[in-house]
């Protein structure tokens, strides 16, 4: 809602306790739990992130407790005044108060480096208070080759410069293999001189060899087997390693998901899998499944820590607060004796500001290669962007992510933009999706979503682009087929296709008709008489109306492109000519430029300025923001309403890949596929 | 100012949009939901406020504050 810095206030982090405790019955944190934590949190910075760490087995309600702390200058501001008036540090407690010091005056430039800094405390409030563990962020998703090179190289040298840890770190950095993303590195203060690292996106297939590399001495395969399961369930899980100075026996495994679990079914899933596995009793797993919600103080009945409201009032009028409690992330762990334990981690944050996370910057490119540039950097950020069961997610509904419709069209425009693409990327795609296909022939929203001819096509597209001619392609095929209505339609769901509403029946007519965005597709692979169709259903103004998304850009492109040259492609290309000056998403502007590279040499030209535009726009990550307006409607209506809510592309993969499908056409000076 | 302006909900509206949160100390209102500490400070500056009021006047301000923003250009 505001783009001025956060306020300077002292936030407790009793509050953000106060606001969580409704949500956190006895099992999960027991009375005395809670006294230990309410006293350690008053003892912390004024910084109202926090963060439990809850045990999931039985019996199990240790708590410890996690706070961040970020470089923006009202934390800075927080700490220095909490620092000058706290007095000594505890027993051993001298590095992390040295390095907080050092944060808060950004000396060397170690807040400018980096994002953030969490500070973790084990059993807080037992009287035994030992110095918190400090966990710094090391490489971004996107740091890869001579850039990350350049973070572990930094981030190396802040922690020898304030004495966390040594100079061995800077070995342990150089030990892991560059192709390995260091997502954390901690610091166990209170636990001798152990170090942690987290590593991000490692692949089931790839553990025993990096756990085996390392020295690990427990059982790699079954370690092996036990990730396998939750890359499966969630897509992402970071692999967490202890190392004084040599691979210590526990090692972790941390799964996250991006959504609340109303919002994101995976996280039923991995729970119903860690009861089964005698790692988390339901009762915590109900209340885990329960406790995510957004509190905002302008909403009738919502209670406000009183401090924190005087906070507010004394903060710019600019600024609304609010509060967010979630479900984190859920980490297992496996000693070398086989032992295995799970914990849950669970937030709670005050927020000052209504807006999302801030985009990337810009990208810099030189000129003259911008476009090429964009193709490669876009390339880049899918690849980064893939999860490590090898699937592409994005949207969110309330049937979750996608994954096979997403992978399916992100995999087509990676397959078909030109790029030099990592040699297994089309067959680990390739084996992904038909690890999915159904036994009808094809591929849907999700896992949990019924099959349905829209990603069946993009299925299908991409196995055509990336040579697979297996018999999968044959059945297929068939079930696309079976979604041909009289008319010469195509329906997003067949009138055979089952289709559950977690309340029960419904009248679902609207999404067994026939969309003309969904014909637009599969015209490209079937044909006549979807082009017939698809000729007579052209809108006067050129365009053909979507049914799934906000703007026709994308229907009409892919009918335009489908129906080879000829009038209607003509009235299309003419309609993108139009619009090709307006503002619009990244997305809608992609489609429009694919429509126009179609035409002749005056609307190529216009397709690659405006190609030029969309490189311009490009983030510094490779992506671009996101732009992909999809609807959801209500099951029973046959036709587009304005009035819609739009789901965007939150991951902003397929505007990156609808991009890189623009780009790469308008780097082709011999387009008019 | 009359006896009906400092007390009820538009009373702690001024309350809390007037100077007298700034003579509170750091540290001076409890981390809870508890508004008894605020509406006693308050009488100590002449204001008769159940907490209840208090919760009402914040919850009050912080709508006009979003409806403002919003009616901004460019702000959702």
């Amino acid at each position: 809602m505001n783009a001025t810095p956060e306020p300077d206030g002292d936030l407790s982090a009793v509050g953000s306790l106060a606001l969580l405790w409704p949500a956190i019955p006895d099992g999960l944190a027991s009375p005395e739990a809670r006294s230990r934590l309410e006293a350690a949190a008053g003892r912390l910075a004024p910084i109202a992130r926090i963060a439990l760490e809850l045990r999931l087995g039985e019996g199990q309600d240790e708590v410890d407790l996690h706070q961040f702390v970020s470089r923006s200058a009202a934390d800075s501001a927080a700490l220095k005044r909490y620092l000058s008036t706290s007095g000594p540090a505890a027993r051993g407690g001298e590095i992390a108060r040295r390095f907080l010091h050092a944060w808060v005056d950004d000396s060397g430039g170690v807040r400018t480096d980096l994002d953030g800094v969490f500070l973790e405390w084990d059993g807080p409030g037992s009287g035994s208070e030992r110095s918190p563990a400090l966990f710094l962020p090391v490489q971004g998703r996107h740091d890869r080759g001579a850039k990350a090179t350049v973070r572990r190289h930094r981030v190396a040298g802040h922690i020898e410069r304030l004495g966390l840890a040594g100079s061995r770190v800077a070995s342990l950095l150089n030990v892991l293999p560059a192709e390995l993303s260091i997502s954390y590195i901690g610091f166990m203060l209170g636990r001798g001189d152990s170090v942690r690292v987290n590593l991000r996106g490692v692949r089931p297939d790839d553990l025993k060899s990096v756990l085996a590399g390392l020295g690990w001495p427990g059982d790699t395969g079954r370690a092996a087997d036990l990730f396998a399961r939750l890359v499966e369930l969630t897509g992402r899980v970071a692999v967490a390693l202890d190392f004084a100075p040599a691979i210590q026996p526990t090692i972790g495994f941390e799964a996250a998901l991006p959504d609340f679990p109303a919002g994101e079914p995976r996280w039923s899933a991995l729970f119903e899998r860690l009861c089964a596995d005698g790692l988390c009793t339901k009762a915590k797993r109900d209340s885990l499944l329960r406790l995510g919600a957004k509190l905002y103080p302008e909403e009738k009945g919502q209670v406000w820590p009183a401090s924190w409201m005087a906070a507010a009032v004394a903060a710019p009028p600019s600024h609304v607060p609010w509060f967010e409690r979630r479900l984190s992330h859920v980490k297992v762990s496996l000693g070398a004796d086989g032992g295995v334990g799970a914990k849950a981690y669970v937030s709670a944050q005050h927020h000052w500001s209504r807006e999302g996370d801030t985009e990337p910057p810009r990208r810099e490119t030189g000129e003259g290669s911008t476009i090429q540039a964009a193709v490669a950097g876009a390339a880049e950020f899918l690849l980064a962007e893939r999860d490590q069961d090898d699937f592409w997610r994005d949207f969110r509904l309330p049937n979750g992510a996608s994954d096979e419709w997403v992978t399916a069209f992100v995999g087509y425009a990676l397959a078909t933009s030109g790029v030099d693409l990592p040699e297994d990327m089309a067959g680990r795609t390739i084996r992904a999706l038909l690890g999915r296909q159904r036994p009808e022939g094809g591929w849907g929203y999700n896992r949990i979503s019924p099959a349905d001819s829209d990603s069946t096509t993009w299925a299908l597209k991409f196995l055509r682009a990336a040579g697979y001619r297996g018999p999968e392609v044959g059945r297929a095929n068939a079930f696309l087929r079976s979604h041909l209505l009289e008319d010469g339609g195509v329906s997003t769901y067949a009138a055979a296709t089952r289709i559950s509403f977690g309340d029960g029946p419904r009248d679902d007519e609207g999404w067994r008709g026939g969309h003309d965005c969904v014909a637009a597709n599969a015209a490209g692979l079937i044909g006549e008489p979807v082009a017939g169709h698809l000729r007579s259903s052209q809108a006067r103004n050129g365009a053909w109306t979507a049914y799934w998304w906000r703007d026709d850009a994308f229907a009409t492109a892919l009918a335009a492109e489908a129906l080879g040259a000829g009038e209607a492609r003509a009235r299309a290309v003419a309609w993108a000519a139009r619009r090709g000056g307006s503002p619009g998403a990244a997305f809608d502007r992609a489609w429009l430029i694919r429509i126009l590279a179609l035409g002749r040499a005056a609307e190529r030209e216009q397709a690659r300025n405006l190609a030029l535009e969309l490189a311009a726009e490009q983030r510094s990550d490779g992506g671009w923001d996101a732009g992909a307006e999809m609807l959801f409607p209500d099951p029973a209506e046959t036709s587009r309403r304005p009035d819609l809510a739009i789901v965007p592309d939150d991951r902003r993969l397929f505007t990156a890949a609808s991009a890189l499908l623009a780009l790469a056409t308008a780097s082709d000076p011999g387009t008019g596929r | 100012m009359s006896a009906e302006l400092r007390s009820g909900v538009q009373g702690a509206i001024d309350f809390l949009t007037g100077p007298a949160l700034g003579d509170l100390p750091r540290g001076a209102l409890p981390h809870w939901p508890d508004y008894e500490p605020l509406a006693r400070h308050a009488r100590d500056m002449g204001y008769d406020l159940s907490p209840g009021a208090l919760q009402e006047a914040f919850r009050l301000l912080m709508r006009a504050r979003l409806l403002a923003a919003r009616k901004r250009p460019g702000v959702d």
